[in-house]
């Protein structure tokens, strides 16, 4: 115990010694130290040899070779940095007015890149201020389902014998109820030419019941969740690839 | 004990430092071709290569006027340059792979470029030369430092041939006062257990 006190209190006064040595310790760290060593014969050791060191090494630092300088060397470097002084202040000073403009400089790959995004999205606020707020007739602004492309087809089209797709769609979100045919089976619309032509009256779309049942369901799957982009014209049908997925 | 001197204390060419700071190329070369001389025999002693220290130097001088900016007066100038000349001189290392021979190892008797060393002496003094032939200690105590790594040295260096306190070295470099002591702790227990070192004074057997 009590040489593991002795060797920690040691190995605490290393470092003091060496900033001793070097005339970098504090008054009462010195103090302490001066105790320590003088009841430790080995930190006195260490002490001493550290002393010669620094003694030596200041005695080196202090006699320095007694050579002189050549006389060119002061011109080497003076040139050197009166010149990059002059060519700092001929970068500083602004170009003289030319007739002529050198556009090769201006037209830099990034001003270039900076310019072009600027007008890009100078263009885009330029459409989105002047677009209508009320959709043009024929084109769903937002996105649907295709269980709710589906739900609309039925009462709008019933005679396109869609609504068996609806049943089949609508069994999907319960997956574990009887009598419901495979996966595999299941509708899979792959082409949009599949789903028929397609005739949605936006505004009647979006205010119907159709799309708040669609989403008081809670149990929709994740399929039915996902948003199809789509844009219903007169006659087309624009469907996202996600629907071919089924 | 070497004196700690005053931190900022710029032996009279605070003016001229000023004025360098503004970009002023004229009062930067008065300032800094005060210190020419020390600088070069700084360099003599670390590279022991006549035409090293003088490319050394001009790195140096060329160095101190790019980085002026930085340099915020906690440190004496000649800190300040002695510091950037260290960081050049181990970069030359770096760069030539090759150890140039310290100016002790040439101060051997019977050494060719010694006698030509001596002939560029302005003022030469036979007593010091031979002094430095003689102390033997003093090249291996040297050897020894250049074994030392590069962060260790540069405190070594600063603090011992440069003269400079803790707070100069750690403002010179750039680093906490704390590491500086850290650094400086490292170099002289890792000196004291060189067997090159510690055979110094073995012939007293006290080491």
């Amino acid at each position: 115990m009590n040489v593991n006190w002795r060797w920690t209190k040691c190995a605490r006064q290393k470092k003091r010694m060496s900033l001793l040595a070097a005339g970098a310790l504090s008054e009462s760290q010195r103090v302490d130290l001066e105790q320590h060593l003088a009841e430790c014969p080995a930190c006195q050791k260490r002490w001493q040899s550290l002393q010669r060191i620094v003694a030596q090494l200041e005695q080196q630092g202090a006699r320095l070779p007694l050579v002189s300088p050549p006389a060119t060397l002061r011109d080497r470097w003076q040139t050197a940095i009166r010149q990059e002084s002059n060519r700092d202040c001929t970068q500083a000073l602004p170009d003289a007015p030319s007739s002529r403009i050198d556009l090769s400089s201006w037209f830099s790959l990034g001003r270039l890149f900076w310019v072009g995004m600027s007008a890009c999205w100078f263009l885009i606020a330029v459409f989105q201020e002047t677009a209508p707020d009320v959709p043009s007739p024929g084109i769903a602004t937002g996105p649907v389902t295709f269980r709710e492309v589906l739900l609309v087809l039925e009462k709008t089209r019933p005679q396109a014998g869609l609504s068996r797709f609806v049943q089949r769609r609508q069994s999907d979100t319960v997956p574990n109820s009887p009598g419901v045919a495979p996966r595999s089976q299941r509708f899979t619309p792959t082409a949009p030419q599949q789903c028929g032509i397609i005739l949605v009256d936006p505004p009647r779309f979006l205010g119907s019941g159709v799309e708040k049942e669609t989403r008081a369901n809670p149990r929709r799957s994740n399929r039915d969740n996902s948003r199809l982009s789509m844009m219903v014209g007169q006659g087309t049908t624009m469907a996202h690839p996600c629907m071919a997925r089924g | 004990m070497i004196s700690n001197p005053t931190i900022g204390a710029f032996d009279g060419l605070e003016p001229f430092l000023d004025r360098a700071r503004k970009g002023d190329a004229e009062a930067f070369c008065h300032c800094a071709a005060a210190y020419e001389t020390r600088l070069f025999r700084q360099a003599m002693a670390l590279s022991g290569d006549f035409h090293a220290a003088e490319d050394l130097v001009a790195e140096t001088m060329i160095e101190a006027w790019r980085s002026l900016p930085r340099f915020n007066g906690a440190c004496r100038f000649s800190t300040w340059l002695y510091a950037i000349l260290l960081h050049r001189y181990q970069k030359s290392l770096r760069r030539n792979q090759s150890r140039p021979v310290p100016w002790t190892v040439l101060s051997q008797p019977g050494s060719d470029e010694l006698t030509e060393a001596v002939a560029r002496l302005s003022d030469p003094q036979p007593i010091a030369c031979e002094t430095l032939v003689q102390n033997e200690s003093s090249a291996r105590l040297q050897a020894a430092v250049s074994e030392l790594p590069e962060t260790h040295q540069t405190v070594v260096l600063l603090r011992f041939y440069e003269g400079a306190s803790l707070a100069e070295i750690a403002a010179a470099l750039q680093l906490p006062v704390g590491t500086i002591k850290s650094r400086l702790h490292y170099a002289l227990a890792r000196l004291r257990d060189m067997p090159e070192v510690m055979n110094l004074w073995n012939s007293g057997g006290d080491i």
